[in-house]
């Protein structure tokens, strides 16, 4: 008796059909599992076996062989123990009902011993990637039931335990299919806004630019001087994320299992800030089957690197790749497999060990110290940062003045019109924001008018600048310009840009200067 | 170029560890050359200077490493010059202590040439910076070398604000002729090699060891007709090529601070003292060498009539803006609250006035104006 149900698994971040075979057969009464199986895949077994037996099914004394196809694809996780499970019980005898059609729907679901049926990672890439391919319905576990229901035109039946899924498949007990409900996640940003920031006026009027055209940012700044408090707050001001961008984070939260109960999609930009002892493999990604690390899930939010000097080198030379590309390609034994993260670099540093210099009275440390501590930053990266901001201490009557200073939603009201500019501009491509241009691409959507392209011109030439460099200066003048609303580059836009994208060193010659 | 039998000798006797330079002096003042110190007899020596170190030269008596070492320097265009020799700057025989071998890169002449000593602070303020080179800049434009000790601070200052503005400037360094101390100086001291000179009493490969910059310091005011000190705290080093030009007979001269700067505590002491206080380059112009660059009073303040002058030929949002610098850094969101033209017109106009060379960063996101 040979039976066969669908199932999914992830590969990278994208889902793909497993189907599960099952045959029960004469012979030496056990249960063989082949089909380039994981250790973990190959408990499923044993699990399955004790599920079916505390659920009141009886295994017959024969032989019973599973296969997952293809055969080619390495299987990992646990979700495979509920297809298992149904297609071993088909080959017994079971007959499925009239209201289900098991030949476009997917099963997935972890079985305990007790035959009741738990969560499993990665539901929603799995659901969405295969619905696609001509399967209208899943049967899924109950607390992933609301991650499923996310995808538009799929019948979604979240169940608790082995039996309930019989009783669906043969229908003596039909389940009513989940609705999805509206609600729709906001990653914990709190209460925070941008009108808390007072005074410094430069790196407001910086961070407006960078969300607006998702730019790349170095702040410098003694301690203290407010670099973690102006980060936290960029997601408030950011434009908000298209249905296909939240579709594209929530399926990387849900790979790596950080969709807890009851989350939906998630709607706010993501913020990740890891430590800076952080490992190359945890920041790019890594395992022996690849799981996106923090560049992924920071992917179409903010990546904040705070104290970056602080950071190990080697971990930051592997961000260059994943800044320029804005996908982490990662080679195994079996299979390749890559990541996206387009994400927004906001790095933060002291300009010194001590932290405190240029104020002399404070900072003690020696020019070849502050020298060595800035040159802990490769060029290579720092050319792929767009903007570099000075963040100074408040004085004590800007922090405690009464003036209000502009709040995040009416920064995001400017923020989201260029958005709307860009959006525009780029249709039809895979392009959301300005920064995303690459190479000949700059110069096919970026005009400079006259005065703008000699101003670049000059600049080009007084601050000896690389191609790369050059080109973020473009980009970053088109986004000044599309917050100005302005149909082509003009000379004030490419100045503004400059002025960010100021290659002067920190140091210039000036490490012994006291104040 | 080629050496004569006594810079050999010279070069012998400088080998020598443990010989300084008194006993130097002694042994060619009573020998009369270095050749015959090299030729004199053990017993002689004795009579000279004590047995031990009359050991030291006996047990060393040998010319080749000395004439390899001579070979070096003239693959390298090294002078190697003594008192007596004709490159040997006339200035410098004119103090006591001397220096009996002197090391010298870029062109001797200048060394003979009219120079006034700027010294100051390693660490100084950037309006102290600023200021250095601006006089030393002005100085030389006048055609007065600008004679300094190439350490961080005011004396780079003072090099590479002669140089900038098209003048001689003239090193005396504390380490051996080819050591670039401090580091961050290593592009400047090819520049002073190519612009000026470049000279040390200490040979090949001397590192720089503390004791040995004050020392150096008798040149820098043996060289100069006039010493300027443009800041320095109370107990700097600077005092001391001040104190030694005193000695030496020569002009000093300090830019005054205020009263309760830390860093100018020891340039308005020398004020108190006598010094005279300088607050235009012609001051020192029309003092030491009675030059007078102007003729009108009212232009007589040349940094002043620098920043007018830039002032005219900006457009009003631009003045608007430079009219908030100095020469005291100024971070760019106290200049955006001051203009008072708002942040995205202030930051093009820095970026502009920037690139025209008008106003600079001496750090990032802080800025003053250039003079």
């Amino acid at each position: 008796m040979f039976h066969k149900v669908s199932s999914s698994a992830v590969m990278g971040i994208d889902g793909v059909i497993i189907h599960v075979e099952a045959d029960v057969s004469d012979g030496l009464p056990m249960l063989s599992m082949v089909g380039c199986l994981s250790p973990s895949v190959r408990e499923a077994g044993e699990r399955v076996r004790t599920a079916l037996k505390n659920s009141d099914f009886f295994l017959p004394p024969k032989r019973i062989t599973v296969n997952l196809s293809p055969g080619n694809l390495k299987k990992y996780g646990t979700g495979f123990d509920l297809p298992i499970a149904v297609a071993i019980l088909l080959c017994m005898g079971i007959t499925p009902g009239e209201n289900i059609n098991l030949d476009t729907t997917l099963i997935i679901g972890e079985l305990g011993l007790d035959g009741m049926v738990k969560p499993v990672n990665g539901i929603l890439p799995m659901i969405y990637d295969c619905c696609g391919l001509g399967y209208d319905t899943c049967i899924v576990p109950a607390e992933n039931a609301k991650e499923a229901a996310l995808v538009d035109g799929v019948k979604v039946f979240g169940v608790e335990s082995l039996r309930q899924v019989i009783d669906e498949i043969t229908g003596t007990n039909s389940l009513a299919p989940y609705k999805g409900c509206d609600s729709h996640t906001v990653l914990e940003t709190g209460k925070l806004d941008f009108s808390e920031i007072k005074g410094q006026e430069s790196i407001r009027r910086g961070m407006e630019i960078a969300a607006a055209g998702f730019h790349n940012v170095l702040m410098t700044g003694a301690a203290g001087a407010g670099k973690s408090m102006i980060a936290k707050r960029l997601p408030t001001i950011m434009p908000k994320m298209t249905f296909e961008e939240s579709v594209q984070v929530t399926k990387i939260y849900s790979i790596n299992g950080m969709l807890k109960d009851g989350m939906g999609l998630i709607c706010e930009r993501p913020f990740r800030s890891p430590h800076h002892t952080i490992t190359g493999h945890a920041l790019i990604g890594g395992g022996v089957n690849p799981r996106p690390g923090e560049v992924s899930m920071a992917h179409n939010g903010v990546l904040f690197l705070d104290e970056l000097p602080e950071f190990n080198k080697n971990v930051l030379e592997v961000l260059r790749q994943p800044v320029e590309d804005g996908r982490v390609s990662l080679s195994r034994v079996n299979a390749s497999y890559v990541f996206p993260c387009d994400f927004m670099l906001v790095a933060a540093m002291n300009p010194c060990p001590c932290g405190f210099y240029p104020d002399r009275r404070r900072c003690t440390c020696t020019a070849a110290q502050i020298k060595k501590y800035q040159g802990r930053i490769s060029g290579p990266l720092l050319d792929r940062i767009d903007m570099y901001m000075e963040v100074r201490p408040l004085k004590y009557e800007s922090m405690f003045s009464e003036e209000e200073a502009e709040n995040s939603k009416s920064i995001r009201e400017r923020v989201e019109r260029a958005r709307l500019i860009q959006k525009k501009r780029y249709e039809g491509t895979m392009i959301y924001f300005n920064s995303q241009l690459e190479g000949a691409l700059v110069r096919k959507y970026i005009k400079l008018g006259p005065d703008a392209e000699n101003e670049l011109k000059t600049h080009a030439e007084h601050a000896n600048i690389s191609a790369r460099g050059m080109n973020r200066i473009i980009k970053l003048s088109r986004t000044i310009a599309d917050l100005d609303g302005s149909e082509d580059v003009q000379k004030r836009h490419v100045t503004e840009a400059c002025f960010y994208r100021n290659s002067t060193s920190r140091m210039e010659g000036g490490s012994d200067y006291v104040f | 170029m080629f050496f004569n039998e006594e810079v050999i000798y010279r070069l012998w006797l400088d080998t020598i560890d443990g010989i300084g330079l008194r006993t130097k002096k002694y042994l060619i003042k009573y020998f009369g050359s270095t050749q015959n110190v090299y030729h004199a007899e053990f017993g002689e020596l004795t009579k000279v200077i004590k047995s031990d170190r009359a050991e030291m030269i006996n047990n060393n008596r040998q010319l080749d490493k000395a004439k390899k070492l001579a070979e070096e320097y003239m693959r390298r265009n090294i002078t190697v010059t003594y008192p007596g020799h004709e490159l040997y700057p006339k200035k410098l025989k004119h103090i006591s202590d001397y220096p009996e071998i002197l090391y010298i890169r870029g062109d001797p002449g200048i060394l003979n040439d009219r120079l006034v000593g700027v010294v100051g602070s390693r660490y100084p303020s950037v309006y102290g910076r600023e200021i250095a080179g601006f006089l030393s800049g002005e100085l030389a434009k006048n055609e007065i070398g600008i004679i300094s000790g190439l350490a961080r601070g005011i004396d780079a200052a003072a090099h590479s604000g002669a140089i900038c503005a098209g003048g001689k400037t003239v090193a005396v360094l504390g380490c051996g002729i080819n050591v670039t101390y401090p580091r961050e100086n290593a592009e400047l001291f090819s520049q002073i090699e190519m612009s000026g000179a470049i000279i040390s009493e200490y040979g090949l490969g001397v590192p720089p060891i503390s004791g040995q910059f004050p020392v150096r310091n008798r040149i820098i005011s043996g060289l100069s007709d006039g010493v300027l000190v443009v800041e320095a705290k109370r107990k700097s080093g600077s005092l001391i090529t001040a104190d030694l030009a005193l000695e030496q007979g020569k002009q000093v001269y300090a830019v005054p601070g205020r009263m309760n700067d830390v860093l100018s505590e020891g340039t308005n002491n020398l004020i108190k003292q006598g010094a005279l206080c300088v607050t235009d380059a012609n001051d020192i112009l029309e003092e030491l060498f009675g030059i007078s660059a102007v003729d009108d009073e009212t232009e007589k303040n040349s940094l002043e009539m620098k920043i007018r002058k830039n002032i005219e030929s900006l457009t009003d949002e631009e003045a608007q803006v430079y009219s908030c610098l100095g020469l005291e850094p100024l971070f760019i969101d106290d200049i955006v609250k001051m203009s008072g033209i708002g942040i995205r017109k202030t930051i093009s106009i820095l970026y502009l006035l920037c690139s025209r060379g008008i106003i600079k960063q001496p750090l990032k996101g802080y800025y003053i104006v250039c003079i």
